[in-house]
């Protein structure tokens, strides 16, 4: 019987990056613990409590803000809230500033979203407590990768252990400026599956296939039909303005060359009957994905916000854990 | 320092940070690190300050005089704004110059043969407005100092485009950047026949292009960090705001091109120096100020990757044929280092014209 | 962690669980049938047995088995993790692994029969009230333990014992199922260097 991993390799979670395979199923099999917990009526229990957990939101997110602050009350924590607007950062206050003035109030753990990547190793350098990465410019987005793996593996009914091995998943969009995508291809490929990118050719960073070892294509029905085809396809969100920038077409050019409209989704559904259909949300419905496609039965959209209170809480224990384990290691 | 150093260094490009404020950089300071690491004259160009009207000219001459006395002679590079009002900033800051010193055998009194230097800082891709600056300072024996990229496909960027920015998410341009940049400036040369310094090469193409175009006057310079350092730097000190450069530090195969172009003597070096403050060091990488080597240790880093003989060509004898003027280290120097006051800081601020006594 | 203790003397053997289990499966019978004639009303049929991970966990699907035997029908099983409820869930320097609580039935108004493999201190049991009392509201919890080693911090009592022995602070009691992996089963007590809390 091996012994299992019990704490995370590392302090803070700043990205898939530099994280181990131990790691990623450690997260995930506690996160299927806190699924149970999500399901009684009494959705609570006492870790965390006497925590404060920080959240500093820089950027604006309802959805991830709300679901890491549910993750932070359901195991009992204090929660701290910041948000950039009507703050001092307007005033021109720097994250630094901002990082020591919230120091002050001592947080155990602190959950930061920033529009520039790197931001959390910034905070490392100023803050004690242990930092959680919930976005950080086009860099990295490891709760959102984390949450999608769970449900990928809930879904196929496979323990993290198994992993993801012989599946390939196929993400769709802007690469280039998706801190999700990045994210997503390093997690993917760590629990060992097979990953392909397609996105028109002005959204696909340099040298992706070398640092992320992912299979690149420029034409979506290529990405999602070619050789034995895809188990499951990732759809990601289009920013409104990048038609303004000139970087793709309109958005129905958009949606016609790689978008999940409906024809599209038929022809996939005739070949995997069984194909898996994630999204990250906030939807453009009609654009990256139709409405019809996004309610069918192959979509985990839903499982996938639900599952992200679950896989929060497991990230904020585990990194309490983690924290607490220092401190006695330091102390003997 | 023991025994001044005969041969000095001329360094090419070197920033003074004047805004008022106390961590801010004072002459005094900026020619003591010079005295330290052997620096005998540098260009300086004075950030936050246009250094081109009558009152601001003269205190410049000046402030840069009395560091004359500390042993350093300190170039000013005439600083115009940005954009089209730039060409009637160096018709003015010439004229006032001339004037401001007339009295003292010409350009802060270090002979009426020292080249002029005007430094646009930052990129352009108005070839109409390059072309204007080119004739101006062709006709007035100006040197035209001037970064090496074309400004739309850089802004915003920190780093260079390829595997190092991908992983780390952050903006980048492509190495094409600087081609684009310095094949304009080269075209222009051979439409004006001014001379132009590129500032800051940071890629082989840009060396390359600067090599085979020497006969036209286009000369360039690279910063000390760029032969020390590539772009694998900012992945073992990742969003670390020191390795934070402009231009952005090289591809390793950029780096390699680069030092050789400095061997062969296709390309002079300079520090880059530019103190950065700590508040605007503690920032995100794409809001932080990036920073330069210092005058006082460029000297001694470049000793590991260049022989002396190499060293000397490309900071002392090549920038000093450059601008006219003798690479020495004035003798006095170390003894006036140890006199140095501290209340002879002198401050030159396009908001402060009048010298403090 | 453990050190690499003495042997020990074993306080039971294989046949000495085997005849326990049976025993305490009778006893739970009689205390049902004598508490649904008295005041609590209790419905013997809606019984559930809920086991404390990991020993406590095998032993309750031991006793559902006996109890099936003795009452002539199965009564559901369900596991308790407690590590999210004990009071030193992150302080702790031993760090059990979190492999969650898998209760599949309604607890509501139903009396539960709450089994673990030793009692000591007591505050496992008091953590494992805290964890039970979240997932629902039994009609009442009833402690069954196959070893009561003494020694409480906190005013726990088991109904129901296997086997009570006096043991000291520097003793540890070992209990080995051959669910997980022992050879036969084995209540071995020894002593002990580390401080762990159980």
């Amino acid at each position: 019987m091996t012994r299992q991993q019990q704490v995370l390799s590392m302090p803070h979670l700043l990205g898939i990056e530099g994280m181990t395979r131990d790691d990623a199923v450690l997260i995930l099999d506690t996160a299927r613990s806190f699924v149970e917990v999500n399901s009684r009526q009494l959705k609570k229990v006492p870790a965390l409590r006497g925590r404060l957990v920080a959240l500093l939101f820089f950027e604006n997110s309802t959805r991830t803000r709300l679901s890491f602050e549910l993750a932070a009350k359901r195991l009992s924590a204090d929660t701290l809230n910041f948000s950039a607007s009507g703050s001092s950062v307007q005033k021109g206050e720097t994250l630094s500033d901002t990082a020591r003035n919230i120091e002050a109030m001592g947080p155990d753990l602190v959950v930061v979203r920033h529009e520039a990547s790197g931001a959390p190793w910034h905070l490392s350098r100023v803050m004690s407590g242990a930092i959680a990465n919930a976005g950080d410019g086009q860099h990295e987005h490891p709760t959102q990768a984390l949450l999608d793996a769970f449900t990928l593996l809930s879904r196929w009914k496979r323990t993290a252990a198994e992993g993801l091995e012989g599946k390939t998943v196929c993400i769709v969009g802007d690469i280039s400026r998706s801190r999700v995508a990045r994210s997503n291809m390093l997690l993917l490929k760590l629990l060992g599956a097979r990953v392909r990118v397609a996105g028109p050719a002005t959204m696909l960073p340099a040298a992706l296939a070398d640092v992320y070892g992912v299979d690149v294509f420029d034409d979506v029905d290529d990405a999602l039909f070619s050789g034995n085809g895809i188990d499951a396809v990732m759809m990601l969100r289009i920013q409104k303005e990048r038609a303004a920038r000139a970087v793709m077409g309109s958005d129905d050019d958009y949606a016609l060359g790689y978008g999940l409209h409906r024809e599209r989704f038929e022809r996939l559904l005739g070949r995997h009957d069984d194909i898996v259909v994630m999204h990250p949300g906030p939807i453009n419905r009609g654009v990256e994905i139709d409405a019809a496609v996004a309610d069918s039965s192959s979509s985990v959209i839903l499982e996938q916000t639900e599952n992200g209170v679950a896989v929060r809480m497991a990230v904020l224990y585990l990194l309490a854990v983690g924290q607490a384990r220092a401190d006695v290691g330091s102390a003997e | 320092m023991s025994q001044p150093d005969p041969v000095a260094f001329v360094d090419l490009t070197v920033s003074l940070r004047l805004h008022g404020a106390p961590d801010d950089e004072t002459v005094a300071g900026l020619a003591r690190a010079a005295a330290v690491g052997g620096v005998g004259v540098a260009v300086v160009g004075v950030e936050g300050s246009a250094l081109v009207d009558g009152p601001t000219v003269s205190a410049a001459v000046g402030a840069l005089r009395a560091a004359r006395a500390l042993g350093v002679h300190l170039i000013p590079a005439l600083t115009p704004v940005r954009g089209p009002g730039a060409l009637a900033d160096l018709r003015a800051a010439e004229r006032a110059w001339r004037e401001a010193d007339a009295g003292d055998g010409g350009h802060g009194g270090h002979g009426g043969d020292v080249t002029m230097v005007w430094r646009l800082t930052e990129p352009t891709d108005d070839a109409l407005l390059l072309r204007r600056i080119g004739d101006l300072a062709r006709a007035r024996g100006a040197l035209v100092v001037l970064p090496s990229v074309d400004r739309s496909l850089s802004l915003g960027a920190v780093a260079v485009e390829g595997p190092v920015a991908t992983r780390l998410g952050l903006s980048a341009m492509p190495e094409a950047a600087e081609a684009i940049g310095i094949a304009r400036i080269v075209e222009v040369a051979r439409l004006t026949g001014a001379r132009f310094l590129v500032s800051g090469v940071f890629t082989a193409a840009g060396a390359a292009l600067i090599a085979d175009n020497a006969h036209l006057g286009v000369h360039g310079v690279v910063q000390a960090a760029h032969v020390l350092l590539d772009e694998t730097a900012l992945l073992k000190m990742p969003y670390d705001t020191r390795v934070l450069q402009t231009p952005p530090l090289p591809t390793a195969a950029s780096r390699e091109a680069l030092l050789a172009a400095v061997k062969r003597g296709d390309l002079m070096l300079s520090s880059g120096h530019r103190h950065v403050p700590k508040r605007e060091r503690d920032l995100e990488m794409n809001r932080a100020s990036p920073g330069g080597t210092s005058l006082a240790s460029s000297r001694r880093l470049l000793g590991a990757v260049l022989s002396p003989a190499e060293l000397t060509l490309a900071a002392s004898t090549g920038p000093a044929a450059l601008l006219r003027c003798a690479p020495v280290l004035t003798a006095t120097s170390a003894a006036s280092m140890a006199t140095v006051d501290d209340d002879l800081s002198i401050l030159v601020s396009s908001l402060v014209p009048e010298l403090p006594a | 962690m453990v050190d690499s203790a003495t042997a020990g003397r074993v306080l039971m053997d294989h046949d000495d669980v085997r005849r326990v289990v049976a025993r305490l499966a009778h006893e739970v019978n009689d205390a049902l049938r004598a508490a649904q004639r008295g005041p609590l009303g209790l419905d013997p049929s809606r019984l559930a047995i809920v086991g404390i991970r990991t020993g406590g966990a095998h032993l309750a699907h031991r006793l559902a088995e006996q109890l099936g035997i003795v009452m002539g029908r199965v009564p559901e099983v369900g596991v308790l993790d407690i590590t999210l409820y004990r009071d030193d869930v992150l302080s702790g320097a031993s760090m059990p692994t979190l492999k969650g609580t898998e209760i599949d039935f309604d607890v509501e108004g139903r009396p539960i029969v709450l089994v673990d493999d030793v009692l000591f201190t007591g505050r496992t049991i008091r953590a494992a009230l805290d964890a039970l009392l979240d997932v629902g509201r039994p009609s009442c919890v009833l402690l069954g333990v196959l070893v009561d080693r003494g020694l409480r911090e906190l005013p726990i009592a088991a109904s129901f014992v296997g086997r009570a022995v006096e043991t000291t602070r520097d003793e540890r009691v070992d209990v080995h199922l051959v669910e997980e992996g022992a050879a036969s089963d084995q209540v071995v007590v020894r002593v002990a260097r580390d401080r762990r809390r159980p």
